[in-house]
């Protein structure tokens, strides 16, 4: 077989130079500081807090939530992450760092059980603006404190406005599946 | 932008940006192999959408999501350790290979896990996709250019895309058991 020898692309050297930082820059100032253990610790609370709260015989179904609002999590953050409109300082991993970032742990499990405790659309949205603006304007703040987060060039509104409109997309999906998966059920 | 008093990783992160940027622009987009990813895109999201037996839709997206998230992380660590680099991209932001990442891939995942409800049947399943994947379709985009392996082999790849498919039936077996489960 012949294979065609492209040319490694001039970026290839940049994203070498960056992988370098990022694991220099754990090693030297982040693993297994005071901070380093506690993102560790939050993210084991959140964890933890979830379980407890989760209502068990719908698993599936806020599982399924918790799937489709990482899924959009994770874009949100890398692209915040390369777009350097934010920052978390401190990363469990040095290698892909908005992995192990406070918001894309947390956001997923806090509005998955949002959305199970308010089944009505009204209900649901009052609690999901609620809980965005603690989450915007009290927890990030926080975060930022304590040296997690750092905005760079970001303000904390546009998350209210992104994470919200994250949330009530995901509902919406959720229902829509559950209810196609019913009707076709019901065919057979 | 603004580069002054934001941190050195920061600053290399925009360089890198700008620069795929830069890239794309210039002998990325509208390519034949642009223009490949974007066509495979939509044939692999429309064929997902055409096979994919509704009545079980719930089950199959959640499991279709998993495999999403695992391999969107994989690549990407791929990428950051030059492992592996893509030459080309709908997109040139996250995920590294757009088409590849959350369409092509999950839909033949999907499918299989679909098809093959036993887990004998999974198993064997799994491994014939596995092996296409390293022995025909990984040569294939090498061979077009669009995939450059660094630092790594196919048959590397081998045992992690079984793993993907195992663990992704394993945690929606188990979620599922423990809704029925809890039910009682």
């Amino acid at each position: 077989m012949f294979f065609v020898l492209s040319q490694i692309p001039r970026s290839e050297e940049i994203q070498k130079q960056l992988t370098a930082i990022h694991i220099d820059s754990w090693l030297k100032q982040e693993v297994f500081i005071f901070s380093w253990w506690l993102l560790i610790g939050l993210i084991i609370l959140y964890i933890f807090i979830w379980w407890k709260l989760l209502d068990k015989p719908r698993l599936n179904e806020i599982l399924l939530y918790v799937v489709l609002a990482t899924i959009i999590m994770l874009g949100i953050v890398e692209y915040g992450e390369e777009l350097i409109l934010w920052d978390y300082p401190i990363d469990i991993l040095p290698i892909f760092p908005p992995l192990s970032s406070i918001s894309l742990i947390s956001l997923p499990l806090i509005y998955s059980l949002i959305y199970q405790h308010f089944t009505v659309t009204k209900n649901f949205l009052k609690a999901t603006s609620i809980a965005t603006a603690i989450v915007c304007f009290v927890c990030e703040p926080m975060y930022s404190e304590i040296g997690l987060f750092n905005l760079l060039h970001w303000k904390s509104y546009y998350s209210f406005l992104l994470y919200l409109l994250m949330a009530i997309i995901v509902r919406e999906v959720v229902i829509k599946i559950y209810k196609i998966t019913e009707k076709y059920s019901k065919m057979e | 932008m603004e580069l002054i008093n934001i941190p050195l990783y920061a600053q290399v992160q925009w360089k890198l940006t700008t620069t795929r940027f830069e890239e794309w622009f210039e002998s990325d987009l509208f390519t034949f192999n642009w223009w490949t990813m974007l066509v495979l895109f939509i044939i692999c999201s429309y064929l997902w959408w055409k096979l994919t037996d509704k009545s079980r839709l719930k089950e199959i997206v959640l499991y279709t999501g998993l495999v999403i998230i695992m391999i969107i992380i994989l690549d990407e660590f791929g990428e950051e350790l030059s492992l592996w680099v893509y030459t080309t991209d709908i997109f040139p932001i996250f995920p590294p290979i757009t088409a590849i990442d959350i369409s092509c891939m999950p839909m033949i995942y999907s499918l299989i896990y679909q098809c093959f409800r036993t887990w004998k049947s999974f198993i064997i399943a799994t491994i014939v996709m596995a092996t296409v994947f390293c022995l025909v379709f990984e040569p294939i985009f090498v061979w077009s250019g669009i995939y450059i392996m660094l630092r790594w082999k196919s048959y590397y790849g081998f045992p992690i895309y079984i793993s993907i498919a195992l663990i992704s039936k394993a945690a929606v077996n188990k979620a599922y058991y423990v809704s029925k489960e809890s039910l009682n």
